[in-house]
């Protein structure tokens, strides 16, 4: 009965992980396509000598204020103009907007933090895992728990600092090579509960460490 | 630890073994060992009154207390 039971939390736990994984993915499948076929064809553009084009994401600002709104679209429900404004741009530049030395090292770096993320989020549910076995067995306050919780919070704190450093990066890359007439190029925003989460679990690992010393001193209670 | 527990001393002066102790306070031989040897955390009142009731003795001729201070001399 027990057994079943841990077996449907961990294939709960499990399903839900990949669902957030999968729902990241699907956020970004259409970035992951542009970056694919720019990737497939960049070989025979080496071949023909020919120019591709790179693609850049870049988070925008209104220069004069919050209230300003510089762009107009067409509403065909309508059939009128309506003024809009961006907040986040791709723009699709011709690789002959070459990049200085500094910044292809920060795209390198940005490369780096990207799999430095991804090893992130292979990592956690190892970790998890090996949680959930040790609870399964009724035993909570143990030191390889404590180790695990350590983990996962310095991971999901790694995470945070990752893409923080990611983004401003490529920021600085933006910077350098734009600049619009009404917009205002910004760093993006990074999630602040990469970091919270991080410092509950560490909260999480010192409860742990106390609960540990109680419990020895529980078992050295005659 | 300044709290000297001297159950062996007790136990040499009515002449029973750590096993037959055990089996008569209803303790382990392992938890019995553990306050013997000193490395014992805490003592609970139960046990405190099996092991006094069986050795017809008082807590202080179990449990000792000594200045940190003097034990290092």
């Amino acid at each position: 009965m027990k057994n079943i039971k841990f077996k449907s939390i961990i294939s709960i736990a499990l399903v839900c992980y990949i669902i957030f994984i999968a729902s990241i993915f699907v956020d970004e499948l259409e970035d992951m396509k542009v970056g694919f076929l720019q990737g497939k064809n960049a070989a025979s553009r080496l071949i023909n000598d020919e120019q591709g084009s790179d693609t850049f994401y870049i988070s925008v600002a209104p220069k004069v204020s919050v209230l300003n709104f510089p762009e107009t679209m067409e509403n065909i429900k309508c059939n009128e103009e309506i003024k809009i404004r961006y907040y986040k741009m791709k723009v699709m530049q011709p690789i002959g907007l070459k990049l200085n030395l500094r910044n292809k090292i920060y795209r390198v770096i940005c490369t780096f933090l990207a799999f430095v993320v991804y090893a992130v989020f292979v990592f956690i549910p190892f970790q998890f895992y090996g949680l959930m076995k040790t609870l399964q067995k009724e035993i909570f306050f143990d030191v390889k728990n404590k180790k695990r919780f350590i983990n996962i919070g310095a991971a999901l704190g790694i995470a945070y600092w990752a893409i923080f450093l990611a983004n401003y990066l490529s920021f600085q890359i933006s910077n350098s090579l734009f600049e619009f007439k009404d917009y205002v190029i910004i760093k993006e925003h990074t999630n602040v509960i990469w970091m919270l989460l991080s410092l509950v679990t560490l909260i999480i690992a010192e409860m742990i460490s106390r609960g540990i010393k109680l419990r020895e001193e529980q078992d050295l209670t005659i | 630890m300044p709290i000297i527990v001297n159950l062996d001393v007790m136990m040499a002066k009515r002449k029973i073994s750590l096993n037959d102790l055990s089996g008569k306070i209803g303790i382990t031989p392992a938890n019995l060992s553990i306050l013997k040897t000193g490395k014992a955390k805490a003592i609970r009142f139960t046990t405190l009154d099996a092991i006094c009731k069986e050795l017809g003795c008082q807590p202080g001729d179990i449990l000792e207390w000594i200045d940190d201070e003097k034990q290092h001399i």
